[in-house]
Parts: structure tokens; sequence; C-alpha cells
């Protein structure tokens, strides 16, 4: 027998998470991983069985096909990472009516001017986005706040209608809903149209960050869920939560908030850190401390679950799925290479175009350098150096740090992040806040997930829902 | 004698006989010779002169042969004086074998592998299929046909070029694919048409396939075959034949072509049939459905999360529960397909694959009651 390359990395139970390049996973306890260092084999000969199967260990006939097999497995996951499957982004406003704490460099003020897409560059971008992929199209309207400009949607929508025709899109409209009324509802109602909020735990805790001049965010989203509940239905409206100090405490107000709403799918995440502002500190808090925080809204959640209420958290579905479901990689923020211009294509009001929301952000601090690939009227998307530099530098099998972690084959990178808070793409991984966050939740979920069979039960839901 | 779904042997009488060969069989008078085989006549027993045609060969009188042909269809007439539909427009599959000489020697072969020389099946095949000119799907079984190498790749080109409508379903033990030479001849004719190739693999234990398929170094060869064809393109169904020494690895057969191998579109899961050698060791070999049920949903429930399309073939619906239905399809070739007469009254009928004609006796596990579905309360 012969062991083939492989990470590894101990769970809070005590087994150990072991994971090779072609994305192959096992979890053994501590004395079959000393028998199977020790002898490239344990004394269970269904566990040998099956680290053979996943390639962990090959027979000295077979070595050759094992490698190869390990070999196209590789290629297999990095072809399919590599694949352009952008989300189209398009942002009609940068003004906004909420000043919240945490959002400083992606709004102005509702009041001001200069800020809003000119209405004739919709028909360029819309043809922009039929020539960059096939269908179907996903575009998601971003601010600002949207719906400022509900005639530029409409527009938007009806140049997609025309152009990739009905059927072929949708359109996810990003929006703290406080402009939501019975019009907007109505125009919805026939057509691809979804809403994507901002939740961010109960009154107190959203209104405290989600901040209008009326102080009533929280009401106003609850009141516009509500009629969309009623009058679209479930599927129309999806929430995020990004955790602030604040809300650090409060986990049970998160969920309280969903199922007040009568949501039962939540998206937590923890603030970024970007250090847009060089005042502030780079981050609010530690991701230990959100890892205290998160353990305790999952096991909540959990608790609900099993107490016949399906809440599902799509943070530990990501992360599952990337370990457990061969080629997804549909998630922008967690993929190597990263998802930058890969997964997503902006439209800015400016015209400009970005490869990503972070990056048009990270324009707004660093002036000098140019993020964006040219205007939507001389797009250059694969001549474009800066993004042939950021994503040739975002595979993480070659990260230090990366390469001998056992998420390597899971996780991804995040070059955006690594240059606002380190000033390089690649990041120092013991310092970087993208590593410590996703190696703690992949940690956790594999952790729960293998020591714990009703909750893998549950989660095992999620990733399949 | 079991009826079958389509009966596909006939005796021709023995008044005026047919030299041994393949025909096209006519039902009416051609008016004009076919370029690939001679054609025959088939009439109904009522004695009639034959008719005065430069364009056939020979006139067979069978009433029974001509109720289940159609005109068009292939036969072959052996030296014993019976006639055999190769293909068959009513068939729901047709098979052409091209060769019984194969380098595996598997224990459930159901074509048992001969030595003897016979490239005259290949060019015959390429003559039958030619002659038949179908848009539908043909199969090509064996033996091993890729052992033909280049003679393959020229009955490739012959049907390409004579029977462009033709898709082909070539069974193969993926073998030959080792070498990426071959491999990419056979993948620059599969932009050309329609070829799909099936390919078993029945563990990723290299030692566990290599005994199914009783050769040494089968498994290596089969891997990076595999992984050649699909990275050069070439479309693979995976065959996995579920029996008592690889029923575990359903789920890691699934996951490892998930992980390591392109272009599979689909997995098929196949019910052994109780044919050939797998007779000799049916007790060694054959394991019930509801003995490895978990397996089964794992290995489909890995396929699904893969999204590898996944399919059961030859299980009757009544021994798997009713949650693996939508899996199974009706697959069995009507020739040697039938139904006890228990299922007469089964409203799943319609749907179940059914039996192997095979199947019968020692080999038969019989219909079971499903409560729901049939008495249809
Ligand atoms: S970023 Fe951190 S968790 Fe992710 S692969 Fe690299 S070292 Fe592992
Ligand atoms: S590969 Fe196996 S089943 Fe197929 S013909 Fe050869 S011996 Fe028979
Ligand atoms: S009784 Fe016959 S037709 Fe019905 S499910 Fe069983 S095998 Fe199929």
């Amino acid at each position: 027998m012969r062991m083939l390359p492989f990470n590894f990395d101990r769970l809070d139970s005590g087994s150990i998470f072991l994971s090779n390049v072609a994305g192959f996973h096992s979890c053994l306890d501590q004395s079959e991983f000393d028998e199977f260092i020790e002898s490239s084999a344990t004394s269970n000969r269904t566990l040998n069985d099956l680290l053979q199967s996943k390639l962990f260990v090959s027979d000295n006939d077979n070595l050759d096909a094992t490698q190869a097999a390990l070999s196209s497995a590789l290629a297999k996951k990095l072809l399919g990472e590599l694949e352009f499957r952008p989300i189209f982004m398009i942002v009609p406003t940068l003004r906004c009516d909420h000043a919240c704490n945490y959002c400083q460099v992606s709004r102005a003020n509702a009041k001001a001017s200069g800020y809003d897409l000119d209405p004739n560059a919709i028909s360029i971008i819309v043809s922009t986005i039929k020539r960059l992929s096939p269908p179907p199209y996903k575009i998601e309207i971003q601010g600002g706040e949207p719906l400022l400009r509900m005639d530029l949607i409409k527009a938007i929508y009806d140049q997609a209608e025309s152009q990739l025709q009905p059927g072929n899109f949708e359109l996810v409209i990003t929006t703290s809903l406080s402009l939501m009324d019975e019009s907007i509802l109505s125009w919805a109602r026939n057509r691809a149209v979804y809403f994507s909020t901002s939740l961010d735990g109960q009154q107190e805790v959203h209104n405290a960050n989600r901040i209008l001049p009326s102080q009533d965010s929280y009401e106003r989203l609850k009141h516009s869920v509500k009629r969309i509940l009623e009058e679209l239905g479930a599927n129309r409206i999806a929430t995020v939560t990004t955790v602030t100090r604040s809300l650090l405490e409060a986990p049970e107000s998160i969920i309280e908030a969903h199922l007040e709403l009568g949501i039962n799918e939540m998206f937590v995440r923890p603030i970024s850190p970007y250090g847009f502002a060089n005042t502030k500190p780079s981050t609010e808090y530690s991701i230990a401390e959100y890892m205290t925080f998160y353990e305790k809204l999952f096991n909540t959640i959990i608790k609900h679950n099993q107490e016949g209420i399906p809440l599902v958290e799509s943070s530990a579905a990501i992360h599952l799925k990337r370990v457990l479901i061969p080629g997804y990689s549909q998630y922008a923020d967690l993929k190597s290479p990263s998802g930058l211009l890969l997964n997503c294509v902006l439209f800015n009001y400016d015209s400009k175009v970005y490869g990503s929301d972070e990056t048009r952000m990270l324009q707004r601090v660093i002036g000098d350098i140019d993020f964006s690939c040219g205007e939507v009227n001389s797009l250059s998307l694969v001549k474009n150096d800066l993004y042939q530099k950021l994503i040739s530098s975002s595979f993480n099998l070659v990260h230090p740090g990366c390469e001998t972690c056992a998420y390597q084959p899971y996780c991804g990178s995040d070059p955006c992040q690594h240059i606002s808070l380190m000033g390089e793409p690649v990041g120092d991984k013991s310092l970087s806040v993208f590593c410590h966050y996703h190696k703690n939740m992949f940690r956790f979920l594999l952790d729960r997930y293998y020591s714990h069979p009703p909750t893998r039960n549950i989660l095992k839901d999620w990733c399949h829902g | 004698m079991v009826e079958t779904i389509r009966k596909d042997v006939f005796q021709l009488p023995p008044e005026n006989p047919i030299a041994a060969g393949h025909y096209l069989l006519r039902t009416t008078v051609p008016d004009s010779s076919n370029h690939y085989l001679n054609q025959i006549l088939i009439k109904d027993d009522v004695y009639s002169p034959k008719p005065n045609s430069q364009c056939i060969t020979g006139v067979v009188r069978s009433s029974g042969l001509l109720g289940n042909i159609s005109d068009g269809d292939i036969g072959v007439v052996n030296a014993n004086g019976t006639l055999r539909v190769i293909l068959s427009r009513n068939a729901n599959h047709n098979t052409v074998l091209v060769t019984e000489r194969c380098n595996n020697r598997c224990l459930f072969c159901s074509q048992p592998p001969k030595e003897r020389d016979d490239d005259h099946l290949l060019v015959q095949a390429g003559l039958a299929i030619a002659a038949f000119q179908s848009d539908d799907i043909i199969g090509i079984s064996g033996g091993e046909p890729l052992l033909y190498r280049e003679k393959f790749l020229r009955f490739l080109d012959f049907v390409i070029l004579h029977a462009p409508s033709t898709s082909l379903h070539i069974l193969s033990n993926g073998r030959a694919f080792s070498d990426t030479g071959f491999a990419s001849e056979i993948a620059k004719r599969c932009q050309d048409t329609s070829i799909t190739f099936g390919i078993p693999l029945y563990s990723i234990l290299g030692s566990n396939h290599d005994r199914l398929v009783g050769a040494h170094g089968a498994y290596r060869d089969t891997i990076n075959g595999l992984i050649n064809a699909g990275n050069l393109g070439i479309p693979i169904e995976l065959r996995i034949i579920p029996t008592q020494q690889n029923y575990k690895d359903i789920s890691t057969i699934v996951e490892f072509s998930s992980r390591c191998l392109s272009n599979i579109v689909q997995v098929s899961i196949m019910n052994l049939e109780p044919t050939g050698w797998a007779k000799n060791s049916w007790h060694n070999l054959y394991l019930s459905p509801s003995s490895y049920l978990d397996d089964l949903r794992n290995g489909i429930e890995a396929a699904i999360e893969a999204s590898l399309p996944v399919c059961l073939f030859n299980f009757p619906l009544c021994h798997i529960p009713e949650d693996l239905w939508p899996y199974a399809v009706q697959s069995i070739s009507d020739w040697k397909n039938y139904y006890p007469n228990e299922c007469s009254q089964c409203q799943l009928k319609s749907k179940c694959p059914g039996y192997f004609t095979s199947s019968r006796g020692k080999f038969h596990h019989p219909p079971r009651r499903i409560e729901q579905c049939v008495n249809g309360t």
C-alpha cells in the first residue's frame, strides 16, 4: 500500500478530518489516524476500503491509475471553478435613504446628484450581458438604495425582457425595502422579480444598525416583507444578516426577527473587515468572538429544527456543500480561483464595469489604481491586466498556508479583502480574517456533521434543499 | 415456453432453403436492390409463386415471421435453418454483436468470450446497420468491440458515412481507451455522429474490480481509459452491476466518477442478469436488491448530489421500494423480457422492467405484492 498526499485537521470532537486535492474527504478517530499514518492501513477493513476508494492510499499495482485519477480530479475541479458563470449586477444609484454604520463607501446621500445611472446606458448594459454569457441570466440590482430609482429598475426589466427574452432571466433587487409600496408590489407580481434585504435582528438591533432619519427601518421592513409574503409568496424574498458588534450579543434576535417575519431561511455572515476608512479598526470584533456567537445561533437553529420549525442557515449550507457536493462552485465568495469577474460582472452607476461588489468599493478608497475593467462601451474583460493578476493570484492551492490546509479544496480566496487589509492579494493566512472565518466555519460545521448524527440529518437537508 | 414480449428467432420452413447470411427482410417486393445486403421477401403461408424480381434472392413463407417483422428489418439466417431478427423496427432496443472475443473474463458475462477469429461479424454489422438505415440508437456489443482497434475505427467511419442518422451506443470495458492515441481517434468520430460508450466500473478497489472481471490489470486500464475518454469528450454511460462482492462500492464508484471523471452522461445501476456465466456463480454473485437498499440509495443520492443522471436497470418494481421507482427504467430488450403470470394483475406493469426470460427456475425471484398497487386499493 502506498499513501498519497493529503492534508488533515483535528476537529473539536477529536476526530481527524482528511482531504486530498481531488476533493475527497474522510473523518477518522485518533487511533485510526495513528494506525493509518503508521502503516498506511487501519485495523478496520471497511475503513481501509473507503480510504482507498477515496484515493488516500493505493495498492502498488494500481498506483499510476490512482495518481492519474487524482490529477484528473484536480484538473476537473479547476476547470469547473474557472468557468465564466457570472451574476450580473447593476447599480442604478449610489444614493441611499439609510446611513448605516458599516456602509461608508457604497452610498451617497439621498439628495446628492451625480450618483445615478444614465438611462441611456441600460440598453448597452443589457446587450453586453447577452453578449457575455448564455441564458439563464441572473441580474442583481444593487445600491445605494435602488428603489429610489424604480424607473430605472423598470427600464432594466423591460430591456431584459426584450433582449434576453422572458423566462431567461430573473431580477433580484437588493433593497432595505423602506421605499417599498403597493405599486412596486403589483408591478413585481407577474414578473420574474425577487427581493433581497438586510435583516439585522429585531427592532432594536436592526434600527441601531440601519439608520433612517425616521428611525423606523425595522417597522418599514416588517411591513414590506409581510406584503411580499402575502402578495408574491415566500420564494420572492430572501434576507442577509450582517453581524455587527451589537448583534454579537443577541443571536436569538436574528432568529426571532425571521420568525416574526415568517421567513425560514437566513443567511448570516460576519461584517466584512474592509479597512476602508483608515481611522476605523479593521474589524469590529475577532473571528473567535464571532464563532462564539455563531455557535449559539447555530445551536438554537438546530433546536428549532428538532422541534419542527425548519429554519435554514445558508452560510452553513454553503460551506458544507463545498465539501459534500462535487463540483459545487456557485457561490462567488467561496471558491478558488476567486469569483472575481468569473462569477460577477458589476455595472456601476458611472458606466464603469467591475468584477465584484468589493472591487467597486476598493475603488472608492484606493483612488489611484483603476480597479475597473473599463467602461461598458469599451469593455475588455480578457485583456485586463489587473484582473488577470488578481485571478491568477487567487488559486489557494499554491498559497502559503492553504497548501497544507485540510479545507483548501473547499475554501476560496479573496484578493480584494487581502488588498484592503494587507496591500496585496494573496494575504498572510495567519492574519487573514477571510482565513480565520472560513477555517473556523469548516471546522465547526464538519465537527457537528460528523459527531452528531441528528444534526447531520438536518444539515444534509440544508445542502439538498 | 415462456412468452417473451417480442419473438426474435424463427424456424424457417424447409421447402426452399435460404443460404446462411445477413438479409434485409421485405414484406413487399422491392423495386431496387439494396447496396449492402441481399433481400428476401417474407410472405404468409399461403402458396404463391416467387415474384419475378431481380431484387430479391429468396422467399420465405411463414405467417409467424411475417407477423413479427416490419418491412426493412434485418435478419440472420443460420446454417441450421433458423432466422433471427437482429435489427427490428418494432423493437425497443436494437443491438448488434460485433465480436465474441474479449480481454476480460467477467464472472457474470452474459456473452462468454470465445477466442476464435470473428472479424466477419464486424463487417456484417456495418452492412446490416447501413441496410437498416435507422435514425434511432443501435447498440453495439461484444465481447469487447474495441479489441478491433484500427478495424473498429474503419467500422465507425463506414457507419458514419453510410448510416449518418444512426446513433450508436457501444458497450466496452474501456480498456482500449488507456491508449490515448486510440482514444483520440474515437473521440474524433464522436464529433461526427452521436456515439455513447457504456463502460462498466465495478469498484474503486482495483483488486475487487479485477477479480470481478477476471483479468489482472483490467482496473488500471479501465480507469486510465475512463479518464482519457472523458477528458477527450467521449460521452460515457457508467455502468455498475451490484453483486455480493461490490454492492458496498456503489456510492464510492459514483463519487469517484463525479470527482475524477468527465463526460459521464449517465450512471446506470444494473440488476444482475442470469445469463451466460452469471448462472454458474449465481449464488456467489446475486444479491437481492432488498438486502442492499441503503447502498443503492446512497449511490443514487451521490449521483443526484453531483448532478449525474442516474437510472436503475432491470429492477422489477416490486423488488425495490417506492421511493426508488422514479429511477427504474424499462430496459430489458424485449426479446428477452417477460412478465410472469403474477404480473398480469399488477397496475405497475406498464412502467415495470419485468424479468429476464433467462431468470426462470432457480434464478427466479417471484413478483411481490405491493400493497397499495397490485389490487388497485
Ligand atoms: S484561507 Fe485559510 S481556511 Fe482557507 S484554505 Fe487557506 S488556510 Fe485553509
Ligand atoms: S467485458 Fe466482461 S461482460 Fe463484457 S464481454 Fe468481456 S467478459 Fe463479457
Ligand atoms: S408484479 Fe410484475 S409488473 Fe408488477 S412490479 Fe412486480 S415484476 Fe413488475
